[in-house]
């Protein structure tokens, strides 16, 4: 996530004014009571705010809150006829984007990651943009028109390649290791570079051309091209 | 075609290794039935050979050569002077940092490129940063309580714009919001005087306060103090 680095003309944008609604918005949440999907989005907005104003101990406390309420409401679950199409899109959108977070900000901390691969089967979202997601059923996306969550759901496989980096290159046990001067070293197996490194090509060969940088794109696409 | 070309490669070297597709004489071998006799005088590298999807990389061990990580297994155990812990794992960015002063500082500093690599006073105020330890300029009642009612959300006009800024670009690549949905809530929190709030109404603010704040991080203005006193000056201001 990019910090915020311009400033705005509005006067409710003070530093103090954004604290303070953030402030208001933790103050009507009870983090250790919270089980419906509003206040699950809320905590993943104050995430947002955190990641961006550069608290990162506070924000990994929030992850591990908005894993475990995400777990109670059983979204790392596939429950396909239990909830009415916006519900169930949504559903997904959050569960996924909660792993994102946590997957990011634990190895960005080297910290272990709370959810293993094996303990979720939850679909990714389905691509299809907001407007034609409605109360009676999901819309077909018209043919010419490329939804954006194709470009988060690439994102979302791309996390799935940095937990295999994370367990299969950095992992606690199991290497042999060799004393140094000062500290403990590990080796890690060529084979297993060579695997990841195979499988970030198959992600990257995998992306629509729309999404690959380098190509003339609209400000839209290269904001996703940017971030991906 | 590429995947498939790629696939066929590595079928060809799995059933005769050291064969080189542009070998010269490779296409009167296949019409011999030889190719099996043609890696015999290649010296082609074992640890190319690979099966597709292989994890664990069973079948190439005793060719398959190890790396020495540069990071310490073990991470690093920080304590500050207030008795707080903070790890960093082996993945943690510190950690990466730190190593690589350790192991190219003093190459730097021989090579004249003494600030090319993060010192340790540096790398203590980013790992103060980092474990948000006070520092002299922090305000600690920056997320204390607030007095805030209905009447403090800023005019509908701002307020959508700052939704914009949070729902198009923070969340450009996060969108955990129906939009659709979202506006429909946002009208009848406006609309509605607060005493006719509902239960999901009631619900949903802390939702919009939230996004009322991360659109304020995300609002763009060219011209104001801020831009020019810069980001430290307004948060030594609170």
């Amino acid at each position: 996530m990019k910090l915020a680095c311009k400033p705005s003309r509005f006067e409710q944008c003070s530093l103090v004014n954004r604290y303070k609604y953030f402030g208001a918005a933790r103050q009507l949440i009870d983090v250790t009571d919270c089980r419906d999907l509003v206040s699950l989005q809320a905590i993943i907005f104050m995430i947002l705010f955190l990641q961006c104003s550069a608290k990162l101990a506070t924000c990994y406390a929030f992850i591990g809150v908005a894993v475990r309420i995400a777990l109670r409401m059983g979204m790392h679950r596939s429950f396909k006829d239990s909830f009415n199409p916006i519900e169930s899109e949504v559903r997904k959108r959050c569960f996924w984007i909660i792993r994102k977070m946590d997957v990011m900000v634990s190895a960005m901390l080297g910290l272990p990651l709370t959810l293993s691969d094996h303990d979720i089967d939850q679909d990714f979202p389905t691509e299809v943009d907001d407007e034609y997601i409605t109360m009676e059923g999901i819309q077909a996306q018209p043919k010419d028109v490329i939804p954006m969550i194709a470009a988060v759901n690439h994102d979302f496989r791309l996390t799935n390649i940095v937990c295999k980096i994370v367990r299969r290159i950095y992992p606690l046990q199991g290497l042999p290791s060799v004393e140094r001067q000062t500290s403990r070293m590990y080796r890690v197996r060529l084979s297993v570079v060579r695997d990841i490194e195979s499988d970030l090509k198959a992600w990257e060969d995998n992306l629509q051309p729309m999404f690959k940088p380098g190509l003339d794109a609209p400000p839209q696409l290269v904001r996703y091209e940017t971030l991906n | 075609m590429e995947k498939k070309l790629r696939r066929a490669e590595s079928l060809l070297q799995l059933c005769f290794p050291g064969v080189a597709l542009d070998d010269p004489r490779f296409d009167i071998l296949l019409q011999h039935g030889s190719l099996h006799e043609a890696g015999l005088g290649t010296k082609q590298l074992q640890s190319h050979v690979v099966q597709p999807h292989s994890g664990t990389g069973g079948g190439i061990q005793d060719h398959d050569s190890d790396l020495e990580s540069m990071v310490a297994s073990k991470g690093a155990l920080n304590q500050d002077g207030k008795g707080e812990y903070a790890y960093y794992g082996a993945s943690s960015g510190m950690n990466f940092l730190r190593r690589m002063s350790e192991e190219f500082g003093q190459m730097a500093k021989a090579e004249g490129h003494e600030g090319s690599l993060p010192s340790d006073a540096t790398l203590r105020r980013m790992s103060n940063v980092m474990m948000e330890i006070p520092g002299q300029s922090d305000k600690q009642e920056a997320f204390s309580e607030h007095d805030i009612s209905i009447d403090d959300l800023p005019p509908k006009g701002t307020a959508m714009q700052l939704i914009r800024y949070a729902l198009d670009d923070a969340c450009a690549i996060l969108p955990c919001v129906h939009k659709p949905s979202f506006y429909q809530a946002v009208d009848r929190i406006f609309d509605l005087p607060s005493e006719n709030y509902s239960t999901q109404d009631h619900r949903f603010l802390p939702l919009l306060y939230v996004v009322i704040a991360l659109g304020c991080l995300f609002a763009k203005d060219g011209e104001s103090k801020l831009e020019r006193g810069g980001y430290l000056s307004a948060t030594d201001e609170g």
